[in-house]
């Protein structure tokens, strides 16, 4: 039997064939990470004619515009006089007051330009303004005070869609779908119980000392040793995103009532 | 606060209906199917999505059909076309204010026997909004909203223009407060027309006004449906007086708008008529309900009326593909939300972003709603109550509407007016599901023939609506 879709819901609901119905659009996991299905930071990557900026930042990279060189390595902070990052707040105790985290130089969070992918998209074709870091700036920065150290530039909006699809200039090869995330194995590790629910204990083989004070492993630790290991990705005592990747099978261990269990 | 609504809320299928029209009855809720020359088309409801198919496909609807829905939900599963439900019981809550409708003045000097305000003065003594209470309404609607938010102050009565200086007022002060906090504004009316001047025209172009006109047909219908309250005929006048707002508009648009009574039917006439004059779309509106009776619309009448929307939709398709302007507002806007697979709740932004304000400050789900306790949503001074609110939008979510469950069409049509279906019913299901069908074959062929028209469509609906009066 032979469907074809006639209008704009059909095209973005279209489920192709042999595709579960977990590839649409609308059962998408909406995160700052990629989704499963496409990696909609792309887009942000080559939103202005002629640069190509840090696809989860607000970093230039590159520039595809000879004329706009000067602006390789600055920090994009405003577009049409919106933030483009902001100051991270937060309440320091559960309960508390929102304030700023203590940190010099702030934290700032560039998750702000996800929420400007709308106005982008009103505005796709037009010059908006933008401001920008005066200097180079690798490190994260916040919006300076001092209007010396922010330069203005009009910019073009690049097409973003055609229609409901795509646009060509905007989208490379393999784009969308190059930095999306090996699903569950990258969450697993991703996910802690102080984050998001994990579907997993974090702390195992607890044992509680006379002092009150518990012994156990972190659940990441590939040789158990009851002493736990803060988790760094880069420590070679730990499970990695290559090894869950690779063999998942292998590193992981079924947990009963909070225990590894016995092998075999 | 508003006590819930128990209205006998009256099947489609309990109303009388014409052969012609009882062949749009729904034979299933999910889907609708047409045989074209090459080609099947399907409109499928959840999500209102339109797909080609090939024979098999209808083969098996038209055998799933006589069984029951749940056999045609099969044959939509086996092609991959079954989704989750995309529009869930949940109602709206609370949602922000984004439109205000201003009985600036509640008394008008026609004297239309159909009019739902009951010659303007909603069946109390007139009045006028005073610059006080308009201005407290435009805060209402301002302080709720975010820079860069859109939001619209309409103008309505009665007739608004027998209150001109208040209403002048009114739309300086929304411009002024909207530019200080960023907010983009859009100001539309709704007049008879006899009132207008040249310097009104100057002030609508200045901020950019959506202007419609109410006009029922060419003088002889207009002038029987809408004379002075002394009985003469209001049609020359208003053309006269409209001219200096046809030459002026660039910004500005002025639309007609021309309610359909028993016997007008000369739709393609009238149509023509207007545009030739240089108005920037025409619609045609259905009387369903009107307070004394007066003027509804037959299940005969609106055959013919069907009939006439047709005739009307077949001329704009022969001009789209000829490349001419034909603003025929109606099918202008049924082509955008086939094409875009509108699918929503609610038929309109009623006792949601959108209420009206009477001369005396209270809230009321629309301006048909003025007046009336059955839409009563709060006061200036108290602002909105949002339980009433909340309740209305839990009662008029189309998945508590009957016999809407039953019907493909519900998410484009949404359940109907608001104010027609609780005083009268559904009478027009039929017609509805009609028009709506002639709609799809009409975007069947254009989007073929003439895909990048659908590409030049302006996405804002406001530009070529025609509000229900």
């Amino acid at each position: 039997m032979k469907t074809e879709p006639r209008n704009q819901m059909a095209d973005i609901l279209h489920r192709a064939t042999g595709n579960p119905a977990t590839t649409l659009p609308n059962t998408a996991i909406s995160n700052c990470f990629p989704g499963l299905e496409y990696d909609f930071r792309q887009f942000w990557k080559r939103a202005f004619v002629g640069l190509v900026f840090l696809e989860w930042d607000n970093l230039v990279i590159d520039i595809e515009d000879p004329k706009l060189n000067k602006w390789k390595g600055h920090r994009l902070f405003r577009i049409a006089g919106k933030d483009v990052i902001v100051p991270m707040k937060g309440p320091v105790i559960p309960g508390g007051d929102d304030d700023s985290l203590p940190s010099d130089p702030p934290i700032v969070v560039m998750m702000e330009w996800s929420n400007l992918l709308a106005l982008i998209h009103h505005r796709q074709g037009q010059k908006v303004k933008c401001q920008f870091s005066a200097m180079p700036a690798p490190k994260a920065i916040p919006i300076p005070t001092e209007a010396s150290q922010i330069v203005e530039v009009d910019l073009e909006i690049r097409k973003l869609l055609d229609g409901i699809v795509p646009a060509e200039e905007t989208l490379r090869p393999g784009e969308l779908t190059q930095g999306l995330c090996s699903p569950w194995q990258h969450d697993y590790r991703e996910c802690a119980c102080y984050y998001w629910p994990a579907t997993r204990p974090d702390y195992v083989n607890v044992e509680p000392g006379p002092d009150g004070v518990s012994r156990g492993d972190n659940w990441m630790s590939k040789v158990r040793t009851g002493e736990y290991i803060q988790d760094d990705r880069r420590d070679s005592r730990m499970v990695s995103y290559t090894d869950l990747f690779r063999e998942w099978e292998k590193m992981l261990r079924f947990q009963i009532r909070g225990r590894d269990a016995e092998e075999g | 606060m508003r006590k819930s609504l128990s209205l006998p809320l009256l099947s489609d299928s309990t109303h009388s209906s014409t052969p012609a029209l009882a062949a749009h009855r729904p034979r299933s809720r999910h889907v609708v199917w047409s045989r074209m020359e090459d080609h099947n088309q399907i409109f499928v409801a959840n999500g209102s999505r339109v797909y080609d198919v090939d024979d098999e496909v209808i083969a098996r609807l038209e055998a799933a059909v006589t069984i029951g829905d749940d056999a045609v939900e099969g044959v939509l599963d086996s092609c991959g076309l079954l989704l989750p439900r995309l529009i869930n019981d949940l109602p709206l809550t609370s949602p922000p204010l984004r439109a205000i409708s201003l009985a600036i003045a509640q008394k008008c000097n026609l004297g239309c026997t159909y009019c739902y305000a009951s010659q303007g003065d909603f069946g109390g003594p007139p009045k006028d909004m005073t610059s006080q209470t308009a201005e407290r309404a435009v805060r209402l609607l301002i302080d709720a909203a975010q820079p860069g938010d859109r939001v619209n102050v309409a103008f309505l009565g009665g007739e608004p223009m027998t209150n001109r200086t208040v209403l002048r007022a009114t739309t300086e002060f929304a411009a002024a407060m909207a530019a200080a906090r960023e907010v983009r504004i859009g100001f539309s009316i709704t007049s008879n027309g006899t009132l207008l001047t040249a310097d009104d025209a100057d002030f609508f172009e200045q901020h950019g006004f959506a202007v419609t006109i109410s006009l029922d047909g060419v003088r002889e219908d207009h002038d029987r449906q809408r004379p002075f309250k002394n009985g003469n005929g209001s049609f020359d006048r208003i053309i006269d007086r409209v001219r200096p707002l046809l030459a002026r508009q660039r910004k500005m648009q002025v639309s007609v708008r021309t309610t359909i009574l028993p016997g007008n039917v000369l739709l393609r006439h009238s149509l023509e008529f207007f545009l030739d004059l240089g108005f920037h779309s025409v619609g045609f509106s259905p009387v369903l309900r009107s307070p004394n009776g007066h003027g509804e619309l037959s299940a005969t009448d609106l055959e013919s009326f069907l009939d006439g929307m047709i005739e009307c939709g077949l001329e704009f398709e022969r001009r789209v593909l000829r490349g001419e302007r034909y603003a025929f507002a109606n099918i202008i806007n049924a082509l955008r939300e086939i094409h875009r697979g509108t699918h929503r709740p609610y038929p309109c932004g009623a006792g949601a972003g959108y209420l009206g304000v009477s001369a005396d400050g209270e809230l009321a789900a629309c301006h048909r709603f003025v007046g009336d306790s059955e839409g009563r949503m709060g006061d200036l001074s108290q602002g909105i109550d949002r339980e009433s609110q909340n309740v209305w939008l839990a009662e008029r979510h189309v998945h508590s509407q009957s016999p809407c469950g039953e019907c493909w069409a519900r998410y484009l049509c949404a359940g109907g007016c608001h104010h027609e279906v609780i005083a009268r019913g559904r009478p027009a299901c039929d017609f509805i599901r009609g028009w709506l069908r002639y709609s799809l074959q009409a975007y069947d062929r254009l989007s073929r023939l003439r895909p990048e028209w659908f590409m030049e469509l302006p996405a804002d609906r406001a530009s070529t609506a025609i509000p229900r009066q």
